[in-house]
This record gives C-alpha cells, sequence and structure tokens, in this order.
C-alpha cells in the first residue's frame, strides 16, 4: 500500500494518509453523516463511503475507511475503468458512476470492505473529498486519550496527515496512562 | 427536509401518513414543539380527564428537524403523553439511534392510539408498516427484547424502542429503552405502551435526510462542532459527562444524602463516588449516545471484579451510569460503590423502570427503617423474605425494586403508583405520618438533587409542566453563582447572586424557553445549555432553514419555546391544574438542614418559592394568582385556538 498524494495549497504535492487510531471512534457517525451530506446532499449513513462498524453490546466500534491502495484491486478488477486514478490528484482512486455497471468486481476485490453498496445499488466510493476530507473535518479530540503532558492538537479517530505525523501520533498514543 | 408524520391505530390496525403541515412546522419547529399540537389535537377530540392507561391516550414520538444530521449537537428523541406518573402532560427524551433511525426512514413524528388486541411490535422499515405478535418477547427485558426483535427481523441495524416488565405490569413510572440502552426514563411513557400492549417499535431507514442546502448546512455544521470544541466545560463534559456533578455539588451543596437529609456526601462516601473513580477504574472508552453528537459524554465499562469492594458480584460491560443514577443510589441510598450503581443503571434500562423513582423508594423505605417506622416484621409481611432496608444494602435495593416491576407481592403493589402513592398507603397502614420524610412533588418522585438553597431549581421543580423534576428549564446560573449568564440572559446580575430569591423566577423561565426550543429542534440540552453566552438559540437559525428550506430568526426561534412552554401549560390547566398545586414536599419546603454545609443555616424552599413562583408567572405572562395563561399572551404567541378552548372551560384569564 502507498500513500495518496495529495496537492497542498501551494500547489506542492504532500503525502497525506487517512488513518483510522484504533479505540477512539466513540461511534457519534458524525463521518457518516458529513459524507452522505457533502457528496449526496442527503444525511445517511447508508449513502456514506466510510461507515463505523458497531457491536455496541460489546463496546465495538471501528471506522472502515477506503485506503487508496497502490496497486489497488478495486481499480484493477473494474473492467470498464470506473475506477481509476485521479489526474489531478495523485495517489487517489477516483470513481466515475457513468462508467460502472454495477458488476461489483470492486467490492469483491476490496480486502477491507471499504467500497460501499447504496440502498438503490449504486457504488460508493472514497474520493477524499479532493484533500480535504469532511470525515476528518467532523471528527473530534479525545482528551482521555491525550498522552502525559500532551502539548494540544486533536486526538481523533480519524486524521489526514503525513506518514511522519501519522507514526507521531501512533507512538504518542501508546504511551497514554494504560486504561482498562 | 421534513419528515411526515404516521399515525397508527392499534384498535383498527388503520395506518395513515401526512405531510406536517407547513404552519405547524413554522409555529412548532419539530421535536416537543410538534408533539404538543399533535396532543393538543387529540385532546381536542378525546376527554383530558381520561385515565392516561386508557386505550385513549396517545403516544407521540418526534424528533426534531436538526435530529439525526450532521450538525453536532446529538439527537434526543422526544415522547409524549398523558402521563400516569403524575396525571398530567408528560414527555420524556431519550438517547439512542432509534429516533434518528426513525427519521432516517423518512418520519419526524410517530401517533400511536387505541390498544392492541394481544401483545405486538411495530417493525417500520422505510415505507413499509407492520403490527407483529409480540407474544414471544413479551415478558422479557429491554435489552433481551431487543435483541430478539433483531434476530426476528433479519436485521441487526434495525434499532428500536422497547419496554420491559415494569411497563408490562402497567408501573406507573414504568419508561421505555431506546436502542437497549438509553432511557426516555421520567413520566411512565413505558406504562403507556404497556397499557396500549405495544411491546416495541423497531425503525429501519435508509432514506435519510435531504438538506435543501447541502453546502451551507455542512458549513454550519462545522462551525458549530468547532464552537463546541471550544467551550470551557468542553473537556470535563467529555471525560466526565454527568459524573462532574458529583464532585461540583459536594462543592456547592446539592447532593441528596441519605433521603435528602444532607446536601453533602461525607468524604468517606465522596471518595467512593467521585466521577475520577469510574473514569481510572471501570471506563474503557468513551461513547456517543446519539448520531451527530460532537461531545460524546457517555462511556462503556468493564467491571472485571476486583475493582471496587461489591465488583465481584457485578462482572460484566454496560454503560456508564449518569449523575443521576449516582444520586439516586449513591447519594439517597449510601451505597458508596460504583460497580453496584452500575448495575442499578443497567438493570432499570433492562426492566425499563425509572431509576429516579426506584431510588427514592428505596432511600424513603431505608429512612423509614432507621426510624423504626418500617420494620422486619412488615418486610417480611410485604414480601415474604427477610430484607432488611438499612443504608447502603445493595441487596434489598434490587429486592424491592423487583417487587415493584415484577408486581411480584404486596410491596410491589403498594408502590405500584411511586413513592408518594406508596407513601400515603403507609400512613394509611401504618397509621402514622410518613409522607414528610418522602421527596415528591405533585403525587409523584422527584429527581434526586438538593434544591432548598437555590431558588431557580425549586421554582422549576415546583411548575415542571411535567411533573417535579430540573429538565424542563436546565441552568446552573444560581448554583454556580454565574451572575454573567444571568446578565446576558436578563439584562441584570442578579440571578447569579446565590441565596436570595431575586431574578430566580425569571430565569427559569427564559431558561425553560431556551430548553424547549433545543427540544424542538431535537438536539442535546446538555452542554450547550450550561453555556449560553457562547451558544445563544439563535446560533441554530442558519442551519435550520439550510436543512428544511423555512426562514426563521432568532427571536422567532426562542418565540417557539415559549410557544411550546405554553401548550404544556394549557394542558395541564384544563386538567384544573393551578398555582395551589405547584407545590413542594414538605422536607424541602418546611425542614431547614441540619447540616447546612456550604449553604446558608436555616435555608429552606418555603422561604423563597412565593416570591419566585410570583415572578415567574409575571415573566411568563401569566396571572399571578392562580398562574393561569392570559388571552394576551396567548395571542401575542399566535395561540388564539388554544386560548378559545381555555375560556370555554373557564381556564384562561382576561
Amino acid at each position: 500500500m502507498a500513500a495518496p498524494v495529495v496537492l497542498s495549497p501551494s500547489g506542492v504535492p504532500v503525502q497525506k494518509d487517512l488513518i483510522v487510531l484504533q479505540g477512539v471512534c466513540v461511534g457519534c457517525q458524525l463521518c457518516e453523516l458529513a459524507c452522505s451530506l457533502t457528496h449526496e446532499g442527503i444525511m445517511n449513513p447508508y449513502l456514506s463511503r466510510i461507515r463505523v462498524n458497531q457491536i455496541r453490546e460489546e463496546g465495538i466500534i471501528e471506522p472502515t475507511i477506503c485506503h487508496h491502495c497502490n496497486p489497488a484491486p478495486c481499480e484493477q478488477s473494474c473492467p470498464t475503468k470506473a475506477l481509476f486514478w485521479a489526474s489531478n490528484l495523485p495517489g487517489v482512486v477516483m470513481f466515475d458512476e457513468g462508467k460502472c455497471t454495477r458488476c461489483y468486481n470492486c467490492v469483491h476485490a476490496c480486502p477491507f470492505g471499504s467500497i460501499q453498496i447504496a440502498p438503490q445499488g449504486q457504488i460508493l466510493k472514497c474520493d477524499l473529498c479532493g484533500g480535504n476530507p469532511a470525515c476528518v473535518t467532523v471528527c473530534q479530540d479525545r482528551p482521555e486519550f491525550h498522552p502525559p503532558h500532551w502539548p494540544g492538537g486533536k486526538v481523533a479517530a480519524l486524521a489526514f496527515v503525513e506518514p511522519a505525523e501519522a507514526t507521531r501520533i501512533k507512538r504518542l498514543l501508546n504511551l497514554r496512562n494504560p486504561q482498562k | 427536509m421534513y419528515g411526515d408524520i404516521l399515525r397508527i391505530d392499534l384498535s383498527s390496525e388503520m395506518v395513515t401518513r401526512e405531510p406536517i403541515p407547513r404552519d405547524i412546522a413554522r409555529k412548532f419547529i419539530g421535536g416537543e414543539g410538534i408533539n404538543d399540537w399533535l396532543l393538543w389535537e387529540h385532546f381536542l377530540k378525546v376527554d383530558p380527564k381520561i385515565d392516561p392507561l386508557s386505550p385513549d391516550n396517545v403516544l407521540i414520538i418526534g424528533l426534531g428537524p436538526l435530529g439525526g444530521t450532521s450538525f453536532g449537537q446529538g439527537s434526543k428523541t422526544k415522547f409524549t403523553f398523558k402521563g400516569p406518573a403524575y396525571n398530567m402532560f408528560a414527555d420524556s427524551v431519550a438517547g439512542g439511534v432509534f429516533g434518528s433511525m426513525m427519521r432516517w426512514a423518512g418520519y419526524d413524528h410517530l401517533v400511536i392510539t387505541g390498544r392492541a388486541r394481544r401483545p405486538v411490535y411495530l417493525y417500520i422499515n422505510n415505507d413499509q408498516v407492520e403490527l407483529r405478535d409480540a407474544g414471544r418477547i413479551w415478558g422479557r427485558g429491554a435489552k433481551e427484547a431487543n435483541n430478539a426483535i433483531k434476530a426476528e427481523v433479519g436485521d441487526n441495524e434495525v434499532e428500536t424502542a422497547c419496554i420491559g416488565p415494569a411497563g408490562e405490569n402497567l408501573v406507573t413510572f414504568a419508561s421505555i429503552t431506546n436502542s437497549g440502552w438509553r432511557s426516555a426514563g421520567r413520566c411512565g411513557g413505558g406504562a403507556v405502551m404497556g397499557s396500549k400492549n405495544l411491546k416495541a417499535i423497531a425503525f429501519k431507514g435508509t432514506k435519510g435526510i435531504r438538506a435543501t442546502d447541502p453546502q451551507t448546512f455542512f458549513n454550519q455544521s462545522v462551525d458549530m462542532i468547532e464552537r463546541m470544541q471550544a467551550l470551557p466545560i468542553m473537556e470535563t463534559w467529555k471525560k466526565e459527562g454527568t459524573l462532574q456533578a458529583v464532585d461540583i455539588y459536594d462543592t456547592v451543596g446539592s447532593n441528596p444524602y441519605k433521603n435528602s437529609q444532607g446536601i453533602v456526601n461525607p468524604p468517606e462516601l465522596h471518595d467512593k463516588i467521585t466521577a475520577s473513580v469510574y473514569t481510572s477504574l471501570l471506563k474503557i472508552r468513551p461513547i456517543a449516545c446519539s448520531p451527530g453528537c460532537s461531545t460524546a459524554c457517555s462511556a462503556f465499562h468493564r467491571v472485571e471484579g476486583h475493582e471496587t469492594p461489591l465488583a465481584h458480584k457485578y462482572r460484566g460491560v454496560g454503560d456508564k451510569p449518569e449523575y443521576l443514577t449516582v444520586a439516586s443510589f449513591g447519594s439517597m441510598c449510601n451505597i458508596p460503590d460504583y460497580a453496584a450503581i452500575s448495575h442499578f443503571y443497567a438493570i432499570t434500562s433492562d426492566y425499563a423502570v425509572d431509576f429516579l423513582e426506584i431510588g427514592n423508594i428505596c432511600a424513603f423505605l431505608m429512612e423509614l427503617w432507621e426510624r423504626g417506622i418500617v420494620t422486619a416484621r412488615d418486610m417480611q409481611e410485604w414480601t415474604g423474605e427477610p430484607i432488611t432496608m438499612e443504608w447502603g444494602n445493595v441487596d434489598a435495593v434490587d429486592k424491592v425494586m423487583e417487587s415493584i416491576v415484577f408486581q411480584r407481592n404486596r410491596l410491589g403493589e403498594i408502590f405500584r403508583g411511586g413513592a408518594f402513592q406508596g407513601g400515603s398507603r403507609l400512613e394509611e397502614i401504618k397509621g402514622v405520618p410518613v409522607l414528610k420524610y418522602c421527596v415528591y412533588g405533585k403525587g409523584g418522585s422527584v429527581i434526586n438533587e438538593e434544591l432548598r438553597p437555590f431558588g431557580t431549581w425549586m421554582t422549576n421543580m415546583a411548575v415542571s409542566s411535567r411533573g417535579c423534576d430540573h429538565l424542563k428549564a436546565v441552568t446552573l446560573v444560581d448554583k454556580m453563582g454565574r451572575t454573567d449568564i444571568s446578565e446576558a440572559l436578563l439584562g441584570r446580575p442578579d440571578a447569579g447572586h446565590r441565596f436570595v430569591p431575586d431574578l430566580k423566577g425569571g430565569l427559569s423561565a427564559i431558561t425553560e424557553h431556551i430548553t424547549c426550543t433545543y427540544n424542538c429542534l431535537g438536539v442535546c440540552i446538555l452542554v450547550a445549555l450550561f453555556d449560553p453566552i457562547n451558544l445563544p438559540p439563535g446560533t441554530h437559525t442558519a442551519a435550520y432553514t439550510a436543512v428544511t428550506g423555512m426562514p426563521i430568526t432568532p427571536e422567532e426561534i426562542y418565540l417557539v419555546g415559549k410557544r411550546t412552554a405554553n401548550m404544556e401549560k394549557a394542558f395541564n390547566s384544563r386538567l384544573g391544574y393551578a398555582r395551589q398545586d405547584d407545590l413542594l414536599c414538605d422536607r424541602w419546603m418546611n425542614e431547614p438542614l441540619a447540616d447546612p454545609g456550604p449553604t446558608p443555616a436555616g435555608i429552606k424552599a418555603s422561604d423563597y418559592l412565593d416570591h419566585t413562583l410570583t415572578e415567574y408567572y409575571m415573566w411568563q405572562g401569566w396571572d399571578p394568582a392562580t398562574s393561569l395563561q392570559k388571552r394576551e399572551t396567548l395571542e401575542d404567541l399566535d395561540l388564539k385556538d388554544v386560548a378559545d378552548v381555555l375560556a370555554r372551560e373557564g381556564f384562561l384569564v382576561g
């Protein structure tokens, strides 16, 4: 897997990843609602590219995101090029509904279950919102998970960060006071 | 955009669906407001004096236009009905995903009338509405029923509102449990469902909520989420949620120690029920109780058995108890053990019974036991078991709860109508006065929290349209001495001055309107209502317009809250309730605190209440002598039709 590359405001390509910090999600579904709102104009978890999986009785909550793999099994499996590498956003696998035959090869090819099928049958595929993911914007800081002497900054279930920053957050998260 | 109103008559099995009339949406916004309008309309056709457990009662469920959205303040579902707990207007709110699923299926309101011939549950999958046989799940707890319905429907994503044995057995303070864990606890909605032979309502909705202007709504959501995150109180809310009140109240003197005989937990109790004990020993992870909440003040915990002295009895996983659970069992019953308190929270959700009333009854019996009024012989006679009602006896709490919930014995039957009715029965049985030891209001229990030193709280509790609790007008202005908030809301600092009656009635009235506004919009009142300076209700107008396409001003949105409060008042007026009924119990009115702690010596509610009530009615524009509404006030709120009904029945002044 390689990380998506997005363009920074100055036009310089920056490598950033959409990542999930395990165990931090609170299950508020804001990511699903923001995703479906910004893509479909409707707030509906069933129209969201990101999904929050919950087994509430066991306290299990984890989001499923698209990793924009490279090579991307979904892109490789698509017979009609409905899934393709974005030309203006290097590293992002995009989806063109007009070319989709609904063969669902991509759904089967994705090892993470990251390609969703809407109630009406269309494919829902993360496009990283052009480099500013709405799901990350609404995902909020959890002070419970701040490591000791945390200098500030968001520790949220979702982050869209450069690889070095992803490593730093994950390292620090492991330092927090051991909870149960 | 708005969803529809779905009407289901359980007697005739007729189902009808209609859009919300545009003028009603404009007047009442949604949630609590439109629920109140639907209730009012129902009781123009049906005598409002009916027994709340008769088939003629109605159960209305509603979630406002910002519920189930990305707005960032959560989604709180209102259940509205004539309540069996206080025999007056009633509503109760709950988190969970149930109400959002209802909106995602295309409905904002559900109106349930009649009585099914045999136990049923309602299954609504988008446009498909089915009444299904509930024979196999009747008798089960709400959590088990929730799982059984998911299994029967074959869909784990169905969201339910279920009753448990308390509702089936018509315990008048039975609750409704959403999504298996969040309760609409107050006022006895569970008994109304039980009386209708309605075990549960299950929703699956995959249509979602369309925003008229998605880009603006998204921007407004991000703006609100960022404002919420910037609140100074936010970090503590995320970490501790309502449990922080244990500590705050021990500082200001507002915990109901041993059946409200004291107002501060003694150190040996405080140290065991302070919030950090829960967060460090039991909490595993924070959880949002409802969709779209950027605070997420709930949590999930595990009890392994070694954490507290009683933990070995209550091993397992569960959800975080709220402050009032800690108050009801920790403070009221003197139980210094979070594992036990968490157990009571879980079991009352499963039996679907109001833990406030259970905690209140148990603490009342414990005080009567200490005073020698209720004896070992009584308990043996009433339950068939040797139960000792010593302070802190957790097993006794379980036994009393089971007696009531399952209507298993004489004790359960005595307390089927709650602490006050049980106390009245005990006075007949024992031949001595006991109600002076009962903490009650308007014929039911109260929230288990001290109010004697706090003028706003005593006013809120006395005038509450749904009985006797604080949630109709939540504010910590006088408890926390927040003169700045008083200044912002009322133009004067006086409501923030503690231990004097000034402006406490005014603050109650204004806060009630703001609280109603939040409940009309379908968002959570917690967090936001505690900082009305940074989050005034006008903050919602752009988002409301972006999602519904209907313009509204901050002034209008406030008036919707005021209008809603007046609908509830009018409903109660039609039942004959007036100023003489806005009363508190003898303990609060007349008993000065033996140990006033951080509050002035000798303080009691009767020192202020008369003054604050008069002020409250004046600020509402009601007649201070009778508390009845005036034509002028109602017509200013575009409620001439309501004024006409009250005039015809003799409950209008002027």
